[in-house]
């Protein structure tokens, strides 16, 4: 059975801020300003794309004050799939295959 | 300041209490969430931030509950909580509207009681609705008994004299018969017997 995600608006936004570090790790609160996703949308996101293996996620010790925070980034197979979505957002594509089913 | 810190501490709480009751695919998530806590400045940001993550958590234990309950109950479960489910809704609807619609012309000292307790046994079915939907084998067992004693019930008024359109007791009579097969297939048995529900004790 194909397991494809619905893309939203917030998704794609979600997917256009991770591909353009696609190699650096983002954390949580800052992905929130930069999508203007509050967390009760934004998490959500990120849950779903972590299951679908499409965003990998570690924890670090932050500089500022030590104290460990969650960081996110596209794997492989994110970046691929986010590259076409946000490719094909302009043709009005609303479901992406993930990308394992387009090679 | 003091404002400050006890809403940054009040966040915590909150959340560092979602994630001690979560399961562990979740609680990671909610320990994400109350991490970012520490980085959000203001008073009324990491009350927005809190808000959004009880939110997402709450949606997202739904979600994998409602998702583990497809896959593990059959259709004939779901089917038969459902009808019980409506079959209480129906019953107690119907008392309600003995109540506002003013069909009680007694006094309501001599009312209440046997309203109530007509309202309790209207809650029955919706009591084994909740027990199917549980895979408790006493509700499935539970919902056969209730189905025979409905049609058994039924059958008996349909042959009433006073009875002259006998299609709904006989729609009844089909749903009972219906449900009395599916709570008996043997995959729905083995649905209730292979469903476990674990006991942990804390500490």
């Amino acid at each position: 059975m194909v397991d494809s995600v619905r893309l939203s608006p917030q998704i794609l936004s979600v997917l256009t801020i991770l591909l353009e570090k696609p190699s650096e790790w983002s954390y949580g609160y800052d992905l929130s300003r930069e999508t203007d996703l509050k967390s009760g949308t934004l998490y959500p996101i990120l849950i779903r794309l972590a299951q679908r293996q499409w965003v990998e996620s570690r924890w670090h010790l932050a500089d500022e004050n030590g104290k460990p925070r969650h960081m996110y980034r596209l794997t492989a197979d994110g970046r691929r799939a986010a590259a076409v979505a946000v490719a094909g957002k302009s043709k009005g594509r609303r479901v992406l295959r993930p990308a394992y089913e387009q090679r | 300041m003091r404002l400050l810190m006890a809403t940054h501490r009040f966040c915590a709480a909150v959340l560092r209490f979602l994630a001690e009751r979560l399961p562990p695919e979740l609680k990671l998530w909610a320990e994400a969430m109350r991490s970012e806590l520490d980085f959000i400045e203001g008073t009324f940001a990491p009350l927005a931030w809190t808000f959004g993550s009880v939110w997402a958590l709450f949606k997202a234990a739904a979600m994998a509950w409602l998702g583990d309950a497809g896959r593990e109950r059959p259709w004939a479960v779901r089917f038969v909580a459902a009808y019980y489910a409506v079959f209480s809704c129906e019953l107690a609807g119907a008392i309600a509207w003995q109540v506002i619609g003013g069909k009680i012309h007694g006094p309501w000292q001599d009312s209440i009681f046997p309203l109530l307790f007509c309202f309790l046994v209207a809650l029955v079915p919706a009591v084994i609705a909740i027990g199917l939907w549980l895979l408790d084998d006493a509700a499935r067992l539970m919902a056969v008994f209730f189905a025979v004693l409905h049609a058994v019930v039924n059958w008996a008024w349909m042959n009433q004299p006073q009875v002259h359109r006998p299609i709904m007791p006989s729609l009844r009579i089909a749903l009972d018969v219906l449900a009395i097969f599916l709570m008996n297939r043997p995959a729905v048995r083995d649905a209730f017997r292979n469903y476990r529900i674990d006991l942990r004790l804390k500490g």
